[in-house]
């Protein structure tokens, strides 16, 4: 035992052979060894005060600053990762100039490592042996795995996917070296960070490598762990179940610096893989953390303590399952759900009579996607014991979007804020937890929540949780688009500063002046209440103190123009990789938001809709990855399969995406008044490769109105006169077809219907969401209304007649129309018809310029 | 702005015109107030969201280039962000000539902003240099230096999070980082915030209708649900009344989902549920009253304006008032639906449709305070009250249906009014002739029909006198149009008239 300590220190390394070590040493390592027994019973104060004698015996071992490091980071409950990120990379700098400047020793070492490696019968059990016959082994000594894997844990738990991956990738491509247990943590939170940036082919290519590297060569190595399970129980508990075996062989038979080295870093990053399942979207909210359900807080508890030698006994079938739910995920994600549905049935197999919990949560997700939304909940329900903390905010964030997806979007909310301050509790909790940021689904479950609220018609709210989302997902375009939506619905409802009530805006308010035959009637001009370019918002809409935000149309540009932004950036990147890092959140949720355009005086109503759900090709997916599929293949070319399909719908989506929010943009640009951005931000929506119809028509109409401030009416009748057709016959500018498609992923495919038919109408989603696209019998009816307009403007009066007249047989009730057709009979000097007109209308009202309202009697 | 601008050109021509060698110092510090004036006129145009659109409309006919920009920036004594405003705006003009001026332009100014930093106040200025630099070909290296420059200056705290797509990984993480203490505390409170305001925006209501009839199977499953949303004020009590009575039929569809959402609620005393069709109002209603046992009913009918009220049909509405009836012994406040025009007039509406016509075991009009009297009515017409619920002696009533007819809701109003202008027009004249409104639509309407009707009756002279006093006005454009429909009713009008004279100075 003794004499492998040398192994430990930097200044033995260097020392030698010197005699004086070996008493310092052993000194050493039972210190190291007490280190890790406190680290391990979580007693971190206790912890430190034992490594802090170590490092006075090793001063400036970097295993030791590590180790305090850690210590330290766990003691005060894990609230600064920023200090944690800093000693990481400080370690790991130090570590890299002892390597070098112990070049000569660590030729040596490697030397003695590999004759002693020589003698073991696998590369696994190399280090194991090198350890134990006390050798210096080159990689172990000057490591830095174990710190750059801890890095990249905390930017896991901080949500810095792109900085995690990049940390882990490079680990990723010199994996061989590195020990068993570290290299898997180091794979497995490789697929994890891969998941959660939605990075397909990369798990695929991880999970194809573990498949090899582990669940293959596991048979080799199981007798070594067998052989030292009664050495290990008498040893530190390094780890607990689900993290497959043979890694522990090393680290249990270090019983020294080592050990507490790697002890200390496994709770952190086991919980990493565990807990770390893809919080990203809703959907994937469904399986986030179904293992942290099991396992919350993921440190080595007592119960974990008493069950570790039985879970190791059968390690593999913990990692074949883990394995086999991470393709579950990736499938769901990729959305192939036929051969999803075949492998959790193969998980549901090898978790017989095991924690099924996992598997169960991501049966649900199943479900879900399939549509049979009660079978969903019914899973959700037998899938754990939701009295847990960590897993009921996940529990009730799944049932909220079955809720939300069953069109029950009240009762979605009271879900949404179960899980959100199941969460907040758990964040308030004062003891140590592992880190108060990765076990943080509050930010995915209020994106959630945002989305529902969005639904609901509630924009200020929406707004509200968006913003708060943004720490997170500030890179999907998505997002910007919701947020913009969400100005876009304020400004309809009237609840934007600089507009008035809603009535104010769809009324036609008109003025009784006079009395008896001097009576007149005044109509108030329209324009001078429209518009919002004289709300000047400069960019900071985080009001001071209240931290509200603060809606606005400029706010919605904004929000728009970085949509487009990270739109164009990623269609960069399909271009270059062919694949898409992307992150798109595939919410499934389809608010749509139509906002009619009323600036009276051009009369050109529209409406603007957002992309939602984006489950279009689902049927496809399905056909496809089917077909590309070979029954019992290899699970890397199911993948493949699914990944080149989802590559497609990814694209499809950022071209919806794109679609609605330049309409939106162009509508936006219009009500600040900013008609030459308005018209360009529609020519490019007009020009978008299969640009749907009914953006087309909005891009027509948007464009026309643009043109009309810009004072160019002939260029606009163009825009309208490309629905005309033979004389003043208006077509039909889109098909319900059209329209319903956009709003097809609200019933999502659902092919077999054993699950009851719950996919059938919501009665109640139409009136929540109360506003979707124009129909298309409106959207004539507006291409009518607005080539009257048009032509009253141009002084032909008999065609604006014509136009009128169509317009108001269609939209009886759009004060635009009653507008424009009293203005012509007006101009015709049929002042009894105006008035009748107006009378009909059931947005005029009636004011009195005197004070007498009151009735009297 | 047409105003000012011919304004100043004038005050700038006088000026000139009136240069003489005296005033010479006196017209230059003039101009300099014009020129003052100007420059401020821009910072505030340069403000507004559509200045791109204002700028290069108002340059429209005039010859462009870098100099004449420069000559304008210098003129105006524009800032450095000014000036890269300008160039940047003129990039969205259609016109070639003025995009590649303004792109040199634009360019040189960043470029100096890269080299001397001074903070930029505008996200949206950022943001649109970020954009701009972003798109256009081979300007990278200046974007990076753009981006540089951005860390050297302070940014306020709101621009890290519409600027947090734009910026490069390492300006964004130091952000945050950066913000990470204040972040950790901050938000904790501020999930809270949200919290609050999600309890604040739930409905009992809208849950209840989401969830199904089941919730009213038994007094314990409805209290449960119930118990979630304590303390069940009035307004809620009111909410749940409407929307219980707006799906008193229909909602079949939800049972099959509802006892999964209501064990996923944490009930569990459902195993199975008998397949209900419609709301079981007393069980509600004694649920709620007992978790509120103080509550003001007629409070809660005041309530009924609030948005989502509607009431769609018949059946919903004698639903409604049987839970009146089951929930409070007191006569229905009539003030609450026909005390003025509410904000929901549509539901308004609703339930004054089906109010007017309900049979008085339903609904009445008889307790309501403001009544057209009973002797009004009995002149020369025999008036079968027995089987209305006296709605149209309702002055109430009448008076904000007057309301609502001139707030665009005419044909609605007119609708309601069909069945007693058709039966007994001369009480609904009589009534309506004791309301003024602005414009007297309905009166007028109602008027028209009316009034010959009276005119033709030879029994309806009584009844005439009896709008004279009330509302002399009506009667004589009754007479007008009675004229105008037949110029031989004159001798008939005129006897009218005799009548009404006698009366009067028998009076």
């Amino acid at each position: 035992m003794d004499s492998r300590d040398t192994s430990l220190s930097s200044a033995a390394t260097r020392d030698g052979a010197s005699p004086d070590d070996d008493a310092g040493l052993s000194v050493a390592a039972s210190l190291a060894k007490d280190a890790a027994l406190l680290f391990q019973s979580r007693k971190f104060s206790e912890c430190l005060d034992v490594l802090n004698q170590l490092l006075q015996k090793k001063e400036d071992d970097p295993k030791v600053l590590h180790n305090i490091a850690i210590a330290e980071y766990f003691r005060d409950g894990c609230s600064d990762p920023k200090k944690l990120l800093e000693v990481l990379n400080n370690v790991k700098k130090r570590s890299e100039e002892l390597a070098h400047a112990s070049g000569e020793n660590a030729e040596a070492a490697t030397n003695l490592g590999n004759k002693v490696g020589s003698k073991g019968t696998n590369t696994m059990a190399l280090q194991f042996s090198a350890a134990s016959s006390g050798s210096m082994v080159y990689t172990d000594e000057f490591d830095t795995s174990v710190a750059t894997l801890n890095l990249a844990i905390v930017w896991f738990h901080l949500h810095e996917y792109g900085k995690a991956l990049s940390v882990l990738e490079s680990l990723y491509q010199n994996i061989e070296p590195i020990d068993e247990t570290t290299a898997l943590h180091i794979c497995l939170l490789l697929l994890d960070v891969a998941l959660a940036s939605h990075d397909v082919s990369r798990c695929a290519e991880i999970i194809n490598y573990l498949e090899k590297a582990f669940c293959v060569g596991y048979t080799a190595s199981q007798g070594d762990n067998v052989s030292t399970a009664q050495q290990q129980s008498s040893n530190l508990v390094v780890k607990s179940s689900s993290i497959p075996s043979n890694s522990t062989v090393p680290d249990a038979s270090n019983s020294d610096s080592v050990a507490s080295l790697n002890s200390s870093e496994n709770p952190l990053s086991r919980t990493l893989s565990e807990e770390t399942l893809d919080y990203e979207t809703m959907f994937s909210a469904l399986d986030i953390g179904g293992q942290n359900l099991t396992r919350p807080a993921g440190l080595p508890s007592l119960n974990d303590l008493s069950r570790a030698p039985a879970d190791r006994s059968i390690p593999t079938v913990d990692l074949k399952l883990k394995l086999q739910l991470y393709k579950v995920r990736i499938l769901l994600l990729t959305r192939n759900l036929k051969a999803a549905k075949r492998e959790v049935k193969q998980a549901m197999n090898i978790a017989r009579g095991r924690d099924s919990s996992m598997a169960l949560l991501l049966k649900s997700e199943l479900e879900y996607a399939r549509g049979n939304h009660r079978k969903a909940i019914k899973l959700l329900m037998a899938s754990s014991n939701q009295s847990e903390m960590g897993i009921s905010s996940i529990f009730n964030n799944n049932l909220g979007c079955i809720h939300y997806q069953l069109g029950k979007h009240h009762t979605s909310t009271i879900f949404f804020s179960k899980a959100l301050s199941g969460s907040s509790s758990l964040k308030k909790e004062k003891t140590p937890k592992l880190s108060s940021f990765s076990q943080d689904k509050s930010l995915l479950i209020i994106y959630n929540c945002g989305v529902q609220y969005l639904a609901c018609g509630k924009p200020i709210l929406a707004a509200r949780c968006f913003q708060k989302a943004s720490l997170v997902f500030y890179n999907s375009p998505l997002l910007w688009l919701r947020i913009a939506e969400c100005c876009l619905m304020a400004l309809e409802k009237g609840v934007l500063e600089s507009s008035g009530s809603p009535s104010d805006r769809s009324e036609v308010r008109i003025h009784v002046i006079g009395k008896g035959k001097w009576r007149q009637l005044v109509l108030e001009n329209g324009i001078s209440r429209n518009g919002h370019a004289n709300s000047v918002e400069k960019g900071d809409w985080l009001l001071g103190d209240d931290r509200q935000p603060k809606l606005s149309m400029s706010l919605a540009r904004q929000c728009l123009l970085n949509a487009l932004h990270l739109l164009d950036c990623s269609a960069s990147k399909f271009a270059k990789f062919g694949l898409s890092s992307e992150s798109t959140l595939q919410e499934n949720e389809s608010s749509e938001v139509v906002s009619a355009k009323n600036s009276n005086h051009k009369n050109l109503a529209g409406s603007d809709s957002k992309a939602s759900n984006i489950t279009v090709g689902l049927g496809q997916v399905n056909a496809n990855g089917d077909a590309k599929e070979q029954k019992g293949g290899p699970s890397l070319t199911i993948l493949q399969s699914s990944i080149a399909v989802y590559e497609d719908i990814c694209r499809r989506e950022n071209q919806m995406i794109k679609q609605a929010t330049l309409a939106n943009l162009a509508y936006v640009e219009l009500e600040l008044q900013n008609p030459l951005k308005a018209l360009s931000t529609a020519w490019s929506l007009l020009k978008l490769p299969d640009c749907s119809r009914i953006f087309t028509f909005l891009g027509h109409v948007y464009a026309a109105e643009a043109l009309c401030l810009l004072n160019r009416p002939k260029e606009a009748s163009d825009h309208l006169s490309t629905y005309l057709s033979g004389g003043n016959n208006v077509e039909l500018p889109y098909s319900e077809e059209d329209r319903e498609q956009w709003r097809a992923e609200k019933t999502m495919d659902c092919e077999e219907v054993n699950g009851g038919s719950l996919t059938g109408k919501n009665p109640s989603l139409e009136d929540l969401q109360g506003i979707t696209f124009l129909k298309p019998e409106e959207a004539r009816g507006t291409l009518y209304a607005n080539l009257a307009t048009m032509s009253a403007m141009q002084g032909e009066l008999e065609q604006a007649r014509q136009f009128v007249k169509q317009a108001l047989s269609i939209i009886p009730n759009s004060s635009e129309v009653i507008l424009t057709a009293v203005y012509v009979d007006l101009v015709h000097g049929k002042t009894q018809e105006a008035l009748a007109k107006l009378k009909q209308c059931s947005h005029v009202r009636f004011l009195a310029s005197s004070s007498q309202l009151t009735c009297s009697s | 702005m047409t105003h000012s601008s011919a304004a100043f050109a004038n005050q700038i021509r006088f000026l000139l015109q009136s240069l003489n060698e005296e005033n010479a110092d006196h017209v230059f510090e003039e101009l300099r107030e014009v020129e003052a004036i100007f420059a401020s006129l821009f910072k505030y145009i340069f403000d507004r969201p559509n200045f791109c659109t204002i700028f290069c409309q108002s340059l429209r006919s005039t010859a462009i280039s870098e100099r004449f920009l420069e000559n304008l920036s210098n003129t105006l004594h524009f800032s450095a962000c000014e000036k890269i405003g300008i160039g940047l705006a003129l990039l969205d003009s259609e016109h070639l000539e003025f995009r590649t001026c303004g792109k040199n332009f634009c360019m040189a100014q960043i470029e100096e902003l890269c080299a001397n930093p001074v903070p930029m106040k505008s996200v949206e200025q950022i943001q649109n240099i970020i954009m701009y630099l972003h798109q256009a070909e081979g300007l990278y290296p200046l974007l990076d230096s753009f981006i540089q420059m951005l860390s050297l200056v302070h940014l306020e705290r709101g621009a890290s999070f519409v600027l947090a797509p734009l910026l490069s990984d390492e300006l964004r993480k130091a952000n945050l980082l950066g913000d990470l203490d204040l972040f950790c505390e901050s938000r904790e409170n501020d999930f809270d915030a949200i919290l609050a305001e999600m309890e604040k925006e739930r409905n009992v209501d809208n849950i209840m209708m989401e969830l199904g009839y089941g919730c009213t199977v038994n007094a314990l499953q409805c209290k449960e649900i119930l118990c979630l949303f304590l303390p069940l004020t009035e307004a809620t009590i009111s909410r749940l009344l409407g929307t219980v009575a707006r799906t008193q039929a229909g909602l079949g569809d939800n049972q099959n989902t509802f006892v999964e959402s209501l064990s996923a609620l944490g009930s569990n005393s459902l195993s199975e549920l008998p397949l209900l069709s419609s709301w079981n109002i007393e069980i509600l209603i004694d649920s709620v009253k007992q978790l509120a046992p103080g509550t003001n009913w007629i409070g809660v009918i005041e309530k009924l304006d609030h948005e989502g009220f509607y009431v769609p049909n018949y059946d919903a509405f004698s639903f409604l008032m049987a839970a009146y009836r089951h929930a409070c012994p007191d006569q229905f406040p009539l003030h609450a639906i026909c005390g003025s025009v509410w904000k929901n007039v549509q539901g308004q509406l609703s339930f004054l449709k089906y109010a007017v016509s309900a049979p008085p075991e339903i609904f009445t009009f008889a307790h309501s305070a403001r009544q057209l009297a009973y002797v009004d009515a009995v002149y020369g017409h025999k008036f079968q009250l027995g089987h209305a619920n006296h709605a149209w002696l309702c002055l109430d009533l009448l008076s904000v249906l007057c309301q609502l007819a001139e707030r665009g809701h005419g044909s609605s109003v007119q609708s309601m009014l069909e069945y007693p202008l058709k039966h007994y027009p001369e009480i609904l004249l009589l009534g309506l002739a004791h309301i003024n409104t602005a414009y007297n639509v309905l009166q007028y309407e109602v008027s028209s029909i009316a009034f010959p009707l009276i005119v033709g009756n030879s029994m309806g002279n009584g009844m005439i006198l009896h709008l004279w006093h009330v509302n002399p006005d009506l009667v004589l454009r009754g007479f007008v149009d009675v004229h105008i429909i037949d110029p031989n009713n004159m001798t008939r009008i005129l006897d009218i008239c005799k009548e009404l004279k006698m009366k009067n100075r028998g009076e």
